[in-house]
C-alpha cells in the first residue's frame, strides 16, 4: 500500500472512529484530566495527518504514540466507567506515561523500530488486559451481552497492541491488528451508551428501592415509637383517672401498688425518652465526646439495674442469677454503663420467655466482660449480624415492639469506651450477649 | 394470667387482651370498680383459647402489638370461626393506625392509648348494656 494512503488510512481510522470514544468520554466528564487527554489525542491525529506527507519514522512514533496514549487512556477510562470497575487508574496512567516516554527516548536514540514500539505496545496493552482481567474476575457471570461485547472490544484493542509490538515484521499483521482495534472501538462506541444507560437505570432502581425502604422504615419507626410511648401513658392515665373518679379505691393498701405502677411506667418513659433523644439521630462515634468517665464498679451497677427490674421480673416470671467478683472497677461513664446493662437485661427479660437469666461479670488484668444470657426465643442466624444496628429488630415489630435501639445503644456506648460487643444465639434456646470494656475505659 | 381449664358457661362483660401486665391490671381494676366483670389474656392465642373453651363475653378489648400471637392474628382467627364472629371487638392500641388499617381489621371500635377513662367506660357500656331498639 502506498505510504500516504497508508498513513491517511490510519489517521482517518483513528480520527473518525476513535472520535466516538473521545466524544463519549467528553460527554461523561469534563475534568482537566479528560480535557488534557482530548487535546493530546487531537495533537496525535494532527501529527498522523502531517506524517502522511512528511514520512519520518521518528515523527511516526511520536504521532502514533500520542494518539494511542490519549486514546487508550480515554478508552480505559470509558471501560472503567462502563463496567463500574475499581481499577487503579493512577497506576494505569503511569504505565501509559512511562511507555510513551520510553518509546520516545528509544526513538530519539535511533534504536531499532521494535525497541521503540515495544514499550508503547506493552504500556497500552497491559492496562487494557488488567481491565479485562478484573472485569472477567468480578462481573462476567452477571454481565449482560452488551458488557461482554465491550470486553470483546477491549480484548481486540489489547491484541492489536501486542501485535503491533511483536508481529510488526509483516505490515499485513499490523493492518489486521489495526482493523481489529477499530472494530473493537467501534463495538465499544456502539455498546457504551447502552451500557451506561443500563447502569443509570439500575442505579435509579436501586435509589428508588433505597428510598422506599427508608420510607417503610420511617413508617415502622413512627408506628412503634407511638406504641412504645403510649403504652406506659395508658396505664398511668387510667390509674390517675380511676383514682379521681372513684372507680379505683384510694385506700392505702390499694394505693401502694398503683404508686409502684406509676413509678415503673415513669421509669419506662424516661428510658424511652433517653433512648429516642440520644440515639435516634446521632452518629454512634459522636458518643465518644460526651463520655464522663469516673471510677465505676460494674458489679454495683449490675446489682442496681437488676434491682430496678424486680417488678418486670415478677411479672414475667424470670429470675436473674448474678455471678461475679465482689467488685469490678474501671474508668467508665457510670450512667452510660448503667444504660448498657439496662438494655441488655431488658432484652433478656423481653425475649426470655420467663426463664432464668444469667448475668455474669468477669474482670481480667486489662478488661472486664459482662454477659447476659437468656433461654428464650433466640435470634435467627441470618439476623445475628444486624442486631447491633440502629432500628434493627430480629423479630416482628407487631409482636415485640421496641424502638430497635437497645442493642444499638449498647454497641455505641461500649465502642465509645474502646470495647466491643459479641452475640451468640440459637433459635428456641436463647441468646448470649457479651460486652467487653477495657478497664482504662476512655482514659486510655 | 388466666389458667382456667374450662370456661364453659363462664360469662364476663369484658375480655381484655394486652401483653402489658400493668395495663391489664389497671384496666381490670377500673372496669371492675365500675361494676363490670373482667377476664384477661396476655396474647391472641390465650384469648382465642379462652373463647374456644366457652367463655362468653360482651366485648373484647384487643391490643394489637403483642408477643406470641398479635392482635391481627387474633382478628383473622376470629374471622375463620363463625361462632365467634358476633363477638364485638374494640381495638385498644398505642399503634398509629390509618383509617384503612382500622377498616381492614373489621372491628367495632378503635380506642387509642392512652385512652380516656370516660371514653373507655362509655365504649364498654355500649356493648354491655345495649340500648333497647
Amino acid at each position: 500500500m502506498d505510504n500516504v494512503k497508508y498513513f491517511l488510512f490510519i489517521a482517518a481510522g483513528l480520527g473518525v472512529i476513535n472520535a466516538t470514544v473521545a466524544a463519549l468520554v467528553w460527554k461523561q466528564s469534563k475534568t482537566p484530566y479528560h480535557r488534557t487527554l482530548f487535546l493530546v489525542w487531537i495533537f496525535g491525529i494532527m501529527s498522523l495527518i502531517v506524517q502522511a506527507f512528511v514520512r519520518s519514522p521518528r515523527w511516526m512514533i511520536t504521532a502514533h504514540g500520542a494518539t494511542v496514549f490519549a486514546m487508550n487512556l480515554m478508552l480505559a477510562d470509558l471501560v472503567r466507567r462502563v463496567l463500574d470497575l475499581r481499577a487503579p487508574w493512577r497506576a494505569h496512567l503511569w504505565l501509559f506515561a512511562m511507555s510513551f516516554v520510553a518509546s520516545q527516548s528509544a526513538s530519539l536514540a535511533k534504536a531499532p523500530f521494535w525497541v521503540q514500539a515495544l514499550p508503547l505496545s506493552l504500556g497500552t496493552a497491559l492496562p487494557l488486559l488488567d481491565l479485562l482481567w478484573r472485569s472477567l474476575r468480578h462481573s462476567w457471570r452477571r454481565s449482560s451481552a452488551t458488557v461482554r461485547c465491550t470486553l470483546f472490544a477491549v480484548a481486540l484493542m489489547a491484541a492489536h497492541n501486542i501485535d503491533y509490538a511483536f508481529l510488526r515484521s509483516d505490515p499485513r499483521f499490523t493492518i489486521a491488528g489495526f482493523v481489529a482495534a477499530i472494530l473493537g472501538v467501534f463495538a465499544l462506541s456502539i455498546t457504551a451508551p447502552a451500557i451506561i444507560l443500563e447502569r443509570t437505570a439500575r442505579d435509579n432502581a436501586r435509589l428508588h428501592e433505597t428510598a422506599q425502604r427508608a420510607f417503610a422504615a420511617r413508617d415502622e419507626f413512627l408506628m412503634v415509637a407511638s406504641h412504645e410511648l403510649r403504652t406506659p401513658l395508658a396505664s398511668l392515665r387510667l390509674a390517675i383517672q380511676g383514682l379521681r373518679s372513684g372507680a379505683l379505691s384510694a385506700s392505702p393498701e390499694k394505693l401502694a401498688p398503683l404508686l409502684r405502677l406509676a413509678e415503673r411506667q415513669t421509669d419506662k418513659m424516661a428510658r424511652l425518652m433517653e433512648a429516642m433523644l440520644s440515639f435516634s439521630f446521632t452518629r454512634p462515634d459522636a458518643r465518644h465526646e460526651e463520655l464522663r468517665p469516673t471510677s465505676t464498679d460494674l458489679v454495683m451497677v449490675v446489682r442496681k439495674v437488676v434491682d430496678s427490674f424486680r417488678d418486670e421480673l415478677v411479672q414475667t416470671g424470670s429470675t436473674v442469677l448474678v455471678e461475679g467478683p465482689p467488685v469490678a472497677l474501671g474508668a467508665w461513664d457510670r450512667s452510660d454503663i448503667e444504660q448498657v446493662v439496662v438494655h441488655m437485661l431488658s432484652n433478656a427479660i423481653k425475649f426470655g420467655e420467663g426463664k432464668t437469666i444469667e448475668l455474669s461479670v468477669e474482670q481480667r488484668s486489662g478488661s472486664t466482660t459482662c454477659c447476659v444470657r437468656d433461654h428464650g426465643i433466640g435470634i435467627p442466624a441470618d439476623r445475628l449480624p444486624y442486631v447491633f444496628d440502629r432500628f434493627e429488630r430480629a423479630v416482628s415489630a407487631r409482636q415485640y415492639g421496641g424502638l430497635g435501639l437497645g442493642l444499638f445503644i449498647v454497641r455505641s456506648i461500649v465502642e465509645a469506651h474502646g470495647g466491643h460487643v459479641r452475640v451468640a444465639s440459637v433459635v428456641g434456646a436463647g441468646t448470649r450477649i457479651c460486652v467487653e470494656l477495657p478497664n482504662s475505659g476512655v482514659m486510655a | 394470667m388466666t389458667q382456667e381449664h374450662s370456661t364453659e358457661g363462664v360469662r364476663a362483660d369484658v375480655l381484655v387482651v394486652d401483653d402489658d401486665a400493668d395495663i391489664l391490671a389497671v384496666t381490670r381494676m377500673v372496669l371492675e370498680g365500675s361494676g363490670y366483670s373482667v377476664r384477661t389474656a396476655t396474647n391472641g392465642q390465650e384469648a382465642l383459647a379462652l373463647l374456644q373453651r366457652g367463655l362468653d363475653v360482651s366485648v373484647i378489648l384487643l391490643d394489637l402489638m403483642m408477643p406470641i400471637a398479635d392482635g391481627w392474628w387474633f382478628r383473622s382467627q376470629i374471622d375463620r370461626r363463625s361462632r365467634f364472629a358476633d363477638v364485638p371487638i374494640v381495638v385498644l392500641s398505642g399503634a398509629r393506625l390509618t383509617e384503612e388499617q382500622v377498616e381492614t381489621l373489621h372491628v367495632r371500635g378503635y380506642l387509642r392509648k392512652p385512652v380516656d377513662l370516660t371514653e373507655l367506660l362509655t365504649t364498654v357500656d355500649v356493648f354491655c348494656h345495649p340500648a333497647p331498639h
